[in-house]
C-alpha cells in the first residue's frame, strides 16, 4: 500500500510575524519555519495506516530549496522517502493542485492525504481540487479513518455540526485530516539519524509537465487594527446600558 | 550553511533537528511539570519513560543494548533538557551515565546484558555511590568496606548524598579493602535493591535539584555473588577515575542549558517590562547585563562543545574538563543572579521559573567535583 502525503512548509504558528513595508508578504527574516501541522498530523496517519497494514510512505512538498528541511523532517518521523518539487515563483492553490496531480499520475499512491489547510494562508483549496482534477472519491476533514482489510476502500469520519458522518471511498482517494485525527508522533534519535539516509528526489514542475499560471495573486496584507483601551463602568445598570445601547448585543 | 573549521558536531544537520525534536519533546511533556515536581520534590518518571522510547535516554550507550553509541547525541540531549529541568536531567544522568556508562565500559558481557537494556528503556533506574558522610571531594579516604567471604563479597558501609539513592533500582557502590589505604585496593560492585542489608533513607530536603531524589545507602553485611564484582578486583579506583573525567564534561552542558534557559527569560522580560514610559530592555544597564549574559554563554558552549569531541574521540580530558566546569558553572551563577535582577520582584517569586533556575545553578560548583577541586586540578595538570 502506498501512500503520499503532501507537506508546505509554514511560518512557526507560535511566531510574532510582521508583515513587509510593501505589504506583499511576511517578513520571513529570523522566523522559525515548521511543517504545516495538519500536514503533520497527515504524516502521522500515512504511517498509522502503514504501521497497520504495511506500504510506503512518501513525502512531497514544493517551493525552493529551503522546503528540504520539512521533508527532512517528516523523514525523521519515519516516511520511507521524498519528492522535492523545485519551484521559485508564485502560485495558488490551484497551481498546487496542478503539480500535485503530476505527481499522482507518477507515483499511482493508493491514498493521498493531505493537511485539510495550511496554517499560513488558509485557503484550504487544494485537496478538493486534486480530487477533481485526478477525478478520485475524496473525504475531507478526516477525524477518523479505517481502510478495510482487503485494501480497496477507506472509511472516513469527519466531525459536523452536533454529531459525526462517516463516509465510505474506494481507493484510491483523497483524504485531507482535521485536528482531532491523531496526535503526531515525535521524532526519536534513531529515525533522526536514519533520515540522512533516505532518498529525496529532486523534481521540477517542467519535468513534471504541469502549467504553473496563477489566478489568484495576493495584493495586500494588512495587520488587524490595534485594540483600543477598555473603559471601566461603574455599576452593572451602566453595563447593561452600554451593552445594549453602544455594543447593542443585548 | 558551509561547513567551516570552527564548526562542532552540534552544527550539523541532524545534531540540530535532534535539538528541535528534544526541545519539542521537552517543551510538551517536560515544561508543563517541572515546576510542579519541584515544588513537590518528586521525580517524573512518566516523561522519562516517554524519552526512553524516542531513544533520548542512554543515546551515549552501545547500540546492541539499545542505545545509539552516539556520545554527541547525549550532549545535546543533556542541555535541551537542562534548558527545561536541571533536577530531571540530574536523576537520568545519574542513571544513564553514572550507572550505565560505567557498565558498559568496565562490566562483564551479563552485567550488560543485564543492567542496560532496562536502564535505556527507562524501566529501570540506577545510580553511582562514591561519597560518604566523611568522605567527598577526597574520595581515596571512603571507608566503605569490602571483604572476600568464600565465593561471595561482603559489603560494609553508608553512602549519602547520594542522586537517585531514593528511587534507585540498581546500585554501584564504591568500596575498598579493609587496611588499604591507596588506590589499588578499590572496587565497584552492582547491588540491586531488594539485596539484604541494602537499604535506603527518605529523600533529603535540598536546595536545588528538588525533583532529583538524593538520599543515603545503608550497606550494613550485604553478601552478594562474586560476579556483582565491576570491573576487576582492586580496579575500582582507577576505572572510576577515568569514568569521572567523561561524568565532568558533560556536567558543564548543564551550565549551558541553565543559561540559555535564564537568557531566554532575561529577554523576553526585558522587552516586555514597562517602567519610565519604555521597555527597559533600552536601559543600558540591562542591555550590559543581556549582552555580558550572552558571550559568556556562548563561548563557555563552543569550549564544552570542543571538550565533547574529545570525549567521543576517546582523548584523555582531566585538564579540559575541569577549565569547562570551573568555567561553566560560574557562569550560570552569575547568569542567573542577574536574571533574578532584572526581573526584580517577580524574579524573587515562587511562580516564576527563574527562582528554580537560581537554586539549581548552585550545585554546578559543587557537585561532580568543587571548583575549588577543579582549580587545583587545572593547576596540577601545568605544573606536571
Amino acid at each position: 500500500m502506498k501512500i503520499l502525503v503532501t507537506i508546505k512548509r509554514v511560518s512557526d504558528p507560535e511566531a510574532k510575524l510582521k508583515i513587509r513595508p510593501d505589504g506583499t508578504g511576511i517578513q520571513t527574516e529570523g522566523v522559525k519555519f515548521v511543517v504545516n501541522p495538519f500536514d503533520e498530523i497527515a504524516v502521522e496517519e500515512a504511517l498509522r495506516i502503514k504501521e497497520k497494514h504495511t506500504g510506503e510512505v512518501v513525502v512531497v512538498s514544493i517551493g525552493d530549496k529551503v522546503v528540504t528541511e520539512q521533508i527532512r523532517a517528516a523523514l525523521a518521523m519515519g516516511v520511507d522517502r521524498g519528492i522535492f518539487v523545485n519551484y521559485t515563483g508564485s502560485y495558488d492553490s490551484y497551481d498546487v493542485a496542478g503539480i500535485l496531480a503530476k505527481v499522482v499520475e507518477q507515483e499511482q499512491p493508493d491514498i493521498i492525504i493531505l493537511g485539510k489547510q495550511a496554517v499560513d494562508d488558509d485557503m484550504g483549496q487544494a485537496g478538493f481540487m486534486l480530487a477533481e482534477m485526478l477525478g478520485y472519491p475524496q473525504a475531507a476533514f478526516a477525524s477518523k479513518v479505517e481502510i478495510s482489510d482487503d485494501k480497496k476502500t477507506a472509511k472516513v469520519t469527519r466531525e459536523i455540526d452536533g454529531g459525526l458522518e462517516t463516509k465510505e471511498v474506494g481507493l484510491p482517494c483523497i483524504i485531507t485530516a482535521d485536528l482531532r485525527l491523531n496526535t503526531p508522533r515525535y521524532a526519536s534519535l534513531p529515525n533522526i539519524m536514519k533520515a540522512k539516509q533516505k532518498p529525496v528526489k529532486e523534481v521540477t514542475v517542467d519535468a513534471l509537465g504541469a502549467v504553473v499560471k496563477p489566478h489568484v495573486t495576493i495584493k495586500k496584507l494588512t495587520e488587524p487594527p490595534k485594540r483600543k483601551g477598555g473603559v471601566k463602568v461603574e455599576s452593572v445598570q451602566d453595563l447593561v446600558g452600554k451593552l445594549k445601547n453602544e455594543a447593542k448585543v443585548l | 550553511m558551509p561547513e567551516t573549521r570552527n564548526m562542532t558536531f552540534a552544527d550539523r544537520e541532524e545534531y540540530g533537528k535532534l535539538r528541535d525534536a528534544v526541545r519539542r519533546f521537552n517543551l510538551k511533556e517536560l515544561s508543563p511539570v517541572a515546576s510542579d515536581c519541584d515544588e513537590r520534590e518528586a521525580f517524573p518518571v512518566d516523561v522519562l519513560r516517554k524519552a526512553a522510547s524516542l531513544g533520548y535516554v542512554g543515546p551515549h550507550l552501545p547500540e546492541q543494548y539499545g542505545g545509539s553509541g552516539d556520545y554527541y547525541a547525549k550532549a545535546v540531549v543533556y542541555e535541551e533538557n537542562c534548558r527545561v529541568s536541571f533536577g530531571y536531567n540530574l536523576s537520568l544522568n545519574a542513571s544513564d551515565l553514572l550507572f550505565a556508562n560505567n557498565v558498559a565500559r568496565h562490566g562483564s558481557e551479563e552485567q550488560k546484558q543485564r543492567y542496560l537494556p532496562p536502564v535505556i528503556r527507562g524501566e529501570k533506574i540506577g545510580c553511582w555511590a562514591l561519597t560518604e558522610p566523611d568522605a567527598g571531594s577526597d574520595a581515596l579516604s571512603i571507608t566503605t568496606t569490602w571483604q572476600k567471604d568464600g565465593s561471595n563479597y561482603l559489603i560494609q558501609g553508608r553512602k549519602t548524598f547520594i542522586t537517585n539513592a531514593p528511587i534507585a533500582d540498581f546500585f554501584i557502590v564504591i568500596a575498598r579493602k579493609p587496611g588499604s589505604s591507596k588506590v589499588d585496593g578499590g572496587c565497584a560492585f552492582i547491588l540491586e535493591r531488594g539485596m539484604k542489608g541494602l537499604e535506603t533513607g527518605k529523600p533529603f530536603k535540598k536546595l536545588g535539584g528538588r525533583c532529583s531524589p538524593t538520599g543515603e545507602i545503608v550497606l550494613d553485611g550485604v553478601r552478594i555473588p562474586k560476579d556483582q564484582l565491576l570491573g576487576t578486583e582492586g580496579s575500582g579506583f582507577r576505572d572510576m577515575f577515568l569514568s569521572l573525567d567523561v561524568e565532568r564534561s558533560y556536567t558543564p552542558l548543564s551550565s549551558i542549558g541553565l543559561a540559555q534557559a535564564c537568557l531566554d527569560e532575561a529577554v523576553e522580560y526585558a522587552k516586555q517590562r514597562k517602567q519610565f514610559g519604555k521597555s527597559i530592555a533600552e536601559f543600558q544597564l540591562i542591555k550590559e547585563k543581556l549582552a555580558v549574559m550572552s558571550a559568556e554563554l556562548e563561548v563557555a558552549r563552543r569550549y564544552v562543545y570542543y571538550l565533547i569531541e574529545l570525549v567521543a574521540q576517546g582523548k584523555r580530558v582531566s585538564k579540559e574538563a575541569s577549565i569547562a566546569k570551573l568555567f561553566a558553572s560560574n557562569m550560570v551563577n552569575k547568569a542567573a543572579r542577574e536574571t533574578i535582577q532584572i526581573m526584580g520582584g517577580y524574579g524573587y517569586m515562587r511562580e516564576y521559573k527563574v527562582e528554580r533556575y537560581f537554586r539549581d545553578a548552585k550545585l554546578l560548583e559543587i557537585g561532580a567535583g568543587t571548583s575549588e577541586i577543579q582549580k587545583l586540578i587545572i593547576a596540577k595538570e601545568l605544573l606536571k
